[in-house]
């Protein structure tokens, strides 16, 4: 019997997809779910890579979200990461200047003040409330002030950016149209301010940019503007939260992690391989594809679970399946693979590696001290409570 | 071992250079600079993770 397992719904992410993942792999790795219209969901490394490197087979332009169901719509914002070649590249290729390794590893100084500035709040051997309260500060912080928006509007922009992608968990109380709209008002006056007044922000550089001698459309820029800020909030969070639980439930990696410090750019790729903080992407078939005895009929949605192909045994080998720290090589496909490959990984990486260099410094323990609370989205589940306790090197013989 | 680029299929994204800096450069206007066409004897395991790890296939090497 053709296994049977809800791709399309929340509680799926939330749990541990692994064993489900496992068994797709193996049994239906080109796998048909009937759900909200029919999807086929793809969890084998080799056929990832394979539909990514083929967006004129496999189009982003109907979006990249899990198929909702509803009758497809062109949109009429065209977002970066719904843009199909040849103008997809042009578009990135003006922003993926603010973005390349030499300008984000300038940034350090800032990141590494932001992430001090959160973890010096953090008390050592009580208990505190750690993903909103400490994980979440960091990356919406960053992203802001890359935007250039002022520090005192950032935890404002934070509410929305959460609502705006939190719109399937009925615990956001603000409606995602609502989020959505509130941050375009306040992104339209971060524009008119720089009408007058250019600044070297990445909304200044977007203003003065030309694809093809064209400027952006006012809708483009408030497009980018949107992706950034969804894209590179929720998703380093998940990261840091998940990948703390990952330290937690590994003791004995965690504790070789705080005798070498060397060794956290190599962990958080394990993060970002075992955690998988996007769980997919969407694409959609240009025409009829054969693939691995299926066909994928043209006009059909394919959902690339990265979590399945970052435990593929073909690529990790029989440790697939096991968080080690010192894996290498680790090709996880975490930030996608493809021309759509997530343009911000260097800054994740570096607000990821500076966020556990400084917590590792101060505490060396770390404990979950009640359940976890996640986010229920299909596409990024993150974290939105978890209660820890903190263990410092040197207060902690007082506080046991 | 050569290094050979494909301009087309390059996005400047930079993974390459984040694993071996001293081979590939992604310059101000997000044009990636090859420093050096031949795989330095040192670099050769950074290299080829760097030519594995391409998210959109635009190097490879040549013997």
């Amino acid at each position: 019997m053709e296994p049977n397992y809800p791709l399309h719904l929340p509680d799926f992410y939330i749990g541990d997809p692994a064993p489900a993942y496992r068994d797709l792999r193996h049994s239906s790795p080109v796998h048909w779910t009937s759900a909200n219209g029919g999807f086929w969901g793809i969890t084998r490394y080799e056929d990832i890579k394979f539909i990514g490197a083929r967006p004129h087979l496999f189009s982003s332009a109907n979006g990249v979200l899990m198929p909702d169901g509803k009758p497809r719509t062109v949109d009429s914002r065209p977002m970066l990461i719904t843009t199909d070649p040849p103008r997809h590249k042009a578009m990135r290729q003006l922003i993926s200047k603010g973005f390349t390794p030499k300008h984000i590893n300038a940034m350090e100084p800032d990141v590494r003040a932001i992430v001090r500035d959160v973890l010096d709040a953090a008390p050592a051997g009580i208990e505190l409330e750690y993903a909103e309260g400490y994980v979440a500060k960091v990356p919406v912080r960053i992203i802001a002030d890359l935007l250039g928006a002022p520090a005192e509007d950032w935890e404002q922009f934070r509410a929305w950016s959460d609502a705006s992608v939190g719109s399937a968990d009925p615990d956001v109380k603000l409606s995602s149209q609502e989020a959505f709209g509130a941050l375009t008002t306040y992104f339209r006056q971060l524009i008119d301010l720089r009408e007058q007044d250019r600044t070297n922000d990445l909304i200044s550089i977007l203003m003065d940019a030309e694809v093809d001698g064209e400027s952006l459309s006012h809708d483009e820029l408030m497009s980018f503007l949107h992706l950034l800020l969804v894209a590179g909030n929720e998703t380093t969070r998940n990261l840091i939260a998940l990948g703390t639980i990952a330290l937690i439930n590994h003791p004995e990696q965690l504790r070789m992690l705080v005798h070498d410090p060397s060794l956290i750019p190599a962990a958080v790729e394990e993060m970002l391989r075992y955690v998988s903080p996007v769980t997919h992407m969407t694409r959609w078939a240009t025409e009829d594809v054969e693939l691995r005895g299926e066909t994928i009929k043209k006009g059909q949605a394919v959902v690339l679970l990265y979590g399945a192909a970052n435990r593929d045994e073909d690529v990790f080998g029989d440790t697939a399946e096991r968080f080690d720290i010192t894996r290498r090589p680790n090709p996880h496909l975490a930030f996608g693979t493809g021309e759509h490959a997530c343009l911000g990984l260097s800054l994740a990486r570096l607000e990821a590696r500076v966020f556990f260099e400084e917590l590792l410094a101060r505490f060396d323990r770390i404990e979950l001290t009640g359940e976890v609370l996640r986010m229920r989205s299909t596409m990024v589940p993150g974290v939105r409570t978890m209660h820890v306790r903190l263990g410092s090197a040197n207060e902690g013989a007082a506080v046991r | 071992m050569r290094i050979v680029l494909d301009r087309a299929k390059c996005t400047g994204i930079g993974i390459c250079e984040a694993l071996a800096p001293t081979v590939f450069e992604v310059d101000d206007n997000g044009e990636l600079v090859v420093l050096s066409t031949e795989v330095p004897e040192e670099a050769q395991n950074e290299v080829t993770e760097a030519v594995e790890g391409c998210p959109t296939m635009a190097l490879r090497l040549q013997s």
